[in-house]
């Protein structure tokens, strides 16, 4: 009798025993079969944390906390910081986000990479000003490993390089689409253009000479100095081609709000544009609403505060950094989320990191909209023209699609 | 139309003419305050621009904070920069009256940094709007834009002069400051208050320099850091018109507006700033007292 209790109880023992261990390989293996999708991302991390290493991931971030452009990281580092927030509380495999500081010049970027990669992180998130992407273009290089950015100088894409990410769109990109659109909407032949006397207004020009040669429109351009107080010679300057169109390149409120007071005071009519800095805070709380009423511009990433993503993600950005998100802060968020997840997937191996991001079949649907990088690694190909209306409110006219894509 | 052998448009002549005109108006404002500023505290006066963008701002609070109407908010900022200067007086040039001349020009270069830094902490660095009593509205007389702001400047210089010359030729204070600018030590012989009228005179400046600052205000928006070129701007107005004089100052101002809108727009627009300081080595080399007057050397010397 007691052998045969005895015996009983070993063999409830090993029962259970093996009931338990048989619900675990079940949800493992559940996993497994979810995360053979290509697109499928935030359980590729599952994926990659039962079948390769419980190690975290290191991902290097460069972001400029010091110096003159210390003021707008903050913007930038919010959504990194909720991105990794949010990732943990997900992920079973765990990411060490080790941060640099870039400073504000491509001297002191280019040190902040140094520290950076000293550490030997298997892929990078780059936030800073396109200015200082000269210093750290030579190492990103040397390192090859995949570095993810929302930088818009069109010269970062044009070096043949597999390695670099962009998630923005370039200024040449933005112009080319705009272009295209004053052409077919607008029946724009002539446009006369005002950019500002610097290299990002060089570099505009040359960007937006080329878009008027493939779509066969005559360009004036004349060169302003940014902070300067009365413009009335270069609104004369180019009021003298009689175009159709006037363009105003700016990256500057004030000089963007003067040029199109001073504009209105001239008694200009035509049709005025701009480029993606028609939807800025700054601007639009300086400018007054009869200069700026009936002006076209481009925004990139059209914030709709509807959408129930884009209003749980802005009242806990909201909440620390006390102002509404903007396209900065969405696709940083994105661009977190995205080396995150190709990283974990990867196993931490950078090229394969870089052949993920690549694939075909890659693409993300994030807060910022849809990315699919191309062979130069541009991820974006759409804008939205907008048109500020009455009480200044933006109103979206078009959503313009890159020939091509 | 086109006139000097097609080169120039008739229509883009006169309206940069009005142009260089109302901007010409805000440089001989900044002037006048300039030499009243001098005539006071007898130095050049670095901080002058920051009286006008301290003036701005108190148009900016008052309007834009406070919500008062315009018009109103401009008279308390002229009133309040006015006060504001009498304080500054009191506190910094009054102290300094018979110290060494560098040494006064060195607390007015100090003012300037704090005032700056006094802007920047409490209005913040971003630049800021300042609501103006009309809106953008302009008129045609023919091809020409006419801006009801540039009006407002063009007639606020008038007004300024025909008051300024009736204080000087009807009021008793009004020819006491003249005799105490022109020969101080006769005056006082004579018993005009120069202290008081030393006051007044850099009140005057001050409310000067806010008029200046409500003007450009609306146009140019208000920022901490506009009272540098402003000052750079009314001090080459006061040199090439003449130093110490009204008329100078109001020709002076004018001239270089003119001159500027002119050269940025047949020559090139980006080397503006360049022409006024090129104006301003010419002026000196070739007549160093300027149009009208006095040497600037000779009149600061002879207060000293």
């Amino acid at each position: 009798m007691k052998k045969i209790m005895k015996n009983r109880l070993i063999f409830l023992l090993v029962a259970s025993i093996l009931l338990v261990s048989g619900c675990g390989n079940t949800q493992q293996t559940g996993s497994t079969s979810q995360e053979n999708n290509a697109t499928e991302e935030a359980s590729a991390s599952k994926e990659s944390s039962a079948a390769e290493t419980t190690e975290p991931v290191k991902v290097g971030y460069l972001i400029y906390m010091t110096g003159k452009y210390a003021s707008i990281a903050k913007i930038f580092d919010t959504s990194v910081q909720l991105a990794v927030e949010d990732y943990n509380k997900t992920a079973t495999i765990p990411i060490e986000l080790i941060q640099e500081d870039a400073g504000d010049t491509p001297v002191s970027a280019r040190s902040g990479l140094e520290k950076l990669l000293e550490k030997d992180p298997v892929a990078i998130i780059h936030v800073m000003n396109s200015v200082m992407y000269s210093g750290v273009e030579p190492l990103y290089d040397q390192a090859q490993k995949p570095v993810i950015h929302s930088n818009v100088l069109p010269s970062i894409f044009e070096g043949g390089y597999n390695w670099t990410f962009g998630i923005n769109l370039t200024s040449k990109q933005g112009l080319a689409m705009e272009a295209d659109y004053w052409k077919e909407n607008l029946g724009v032949k002539k446009i006369a253009a005002l950019f500002p006397n610097d290299d990002v207004g060089r570099g505009a020009e040359e960007a937006l000479r080329e878009a008027a040669e493939i779509y066969d429109l005559e360009i004036a351009s004349t060169w302003y100095t940014s902070g300067d107080n009365d413009f009335s010679a270069n609104i004369t300057e180019a009021r003298k081609s009689d175009p159709d169109l006037y363009f105003i390149y700016n990256l500057n409120a004030t000089d963007f709000a003067k040029i199109l007071k001073q504009m209105k005071q001239m008694g200009i009519e035509k049709q005025i544009a701009t480029n993606d800095y028609l939807v800025n805070e700054d601007f639009l709380s300086v400018v007054d609403q009869e200069d700026v009423e009936g002006v076209l511009g481009y925004s990139i990433v059209p914030i709709d505060f509807s959408d129930p993503q884009i209003k749980e993600f802005n009242e806990r950005y909201k909440a620390i950094l006390g102002k509404d998100v903007d396209a900065n802060a969405l696709m940083s968020y994105d661009q977190t989320m995205m080396i995150f997840n190709a990283a974990t997937k990867a196993g931490g191996d950078p090229q394969k990191i870089i052949e993920e991001l690549h694939s075909d079949g890659y693409s993300h649907a994030g807060l910022s909209g849809t990315i699919k990088f191309d062979e130069t690694g541009k991820g974006r190909h759409q804008i939205t023209i907008v048109e500020i209306g009455p009480d200044k409110e933006v109103t979206t006219i078009e959503r313009y699609t890159e020939a091509g894509y | 139309m086109n006139i000097a052998g097609g080169v120039i448009n008739l229509t883009d002549f006169l309206q940069l003419s009005f142009n260089g005109l109302a901007i010409g108006s805000i440089y001989a404002i900044i002037a006048l305050g300039f030499i009243f500023s001098v005539n006071s505290v007898k130095i050049v006066n670095l901080a002058h621009g920051e009286l006008l963008m301290v003036g701005a701002f108190f148009a900016v609070t008052a309007i834009e904070i406070f919500h008062l109407p315009v018009i109103l908010g401009y008279i308390v900022a002229i009133l309040g920069s006015a006060l504001f200067g009498y304080i500054l007086n009191l506190t910094i040039f009054k102290p300094l009256v018979g110290k060494p001349f560098f040494s006064r020009l060195v607390v007015t270069m100090g003012l300037s940094m704090m005032l700056v830094n006094l802007a920047m902490n409490i209005w913040g660095p971003y630049p800021v709007k300042l609501s103006g009593p009309f809106t953008t509205d302009t008129f045609r007389v023919g091809d020409v834009a006419i801006s009801n702001a540039n009006v407002l400047i063009i007639a606020t210089l008038i007004v300024l002069l025909i008051l300024l010359m009736l204080f000087y030729k009807k009021t008793l204070t009004g020819r006491q400051m003249r005799a105490m600018s022109e020969q101080p030590d006769a005056a006082r012989l004579l018993g005009v208050p120069v202290r008081r009228l030393t006051t007044m005179t850099f009140m005057v400046a001050a409310g000067l320099a806010a008029v200046a600052g409500v003007l450009m205000g609306p146009i140019y928006f208000v920022n901490y850091t506009m009272g540098g070129v402003a000052l750079m701007k009314g001090f080459t107005a006061a040199i090439i018109g003449g130093f110490g004089k009204v008329e100078g100052a109001v020709i002076g101002g004018i001239t270089l507006g003119i001159a500027e809108t002119m050269l940025a727009a047949y020559v090139s627009t980006t080397f503006k700033d360049g022409f006024a300081f090129m104006a301003l080595v010419l002026i000196l080399l070739i007549r160093p007292q300027g149009i009208f007057g006095e040497s600037f050397s000779e009149r600061i010397s002879s207060r000293n």
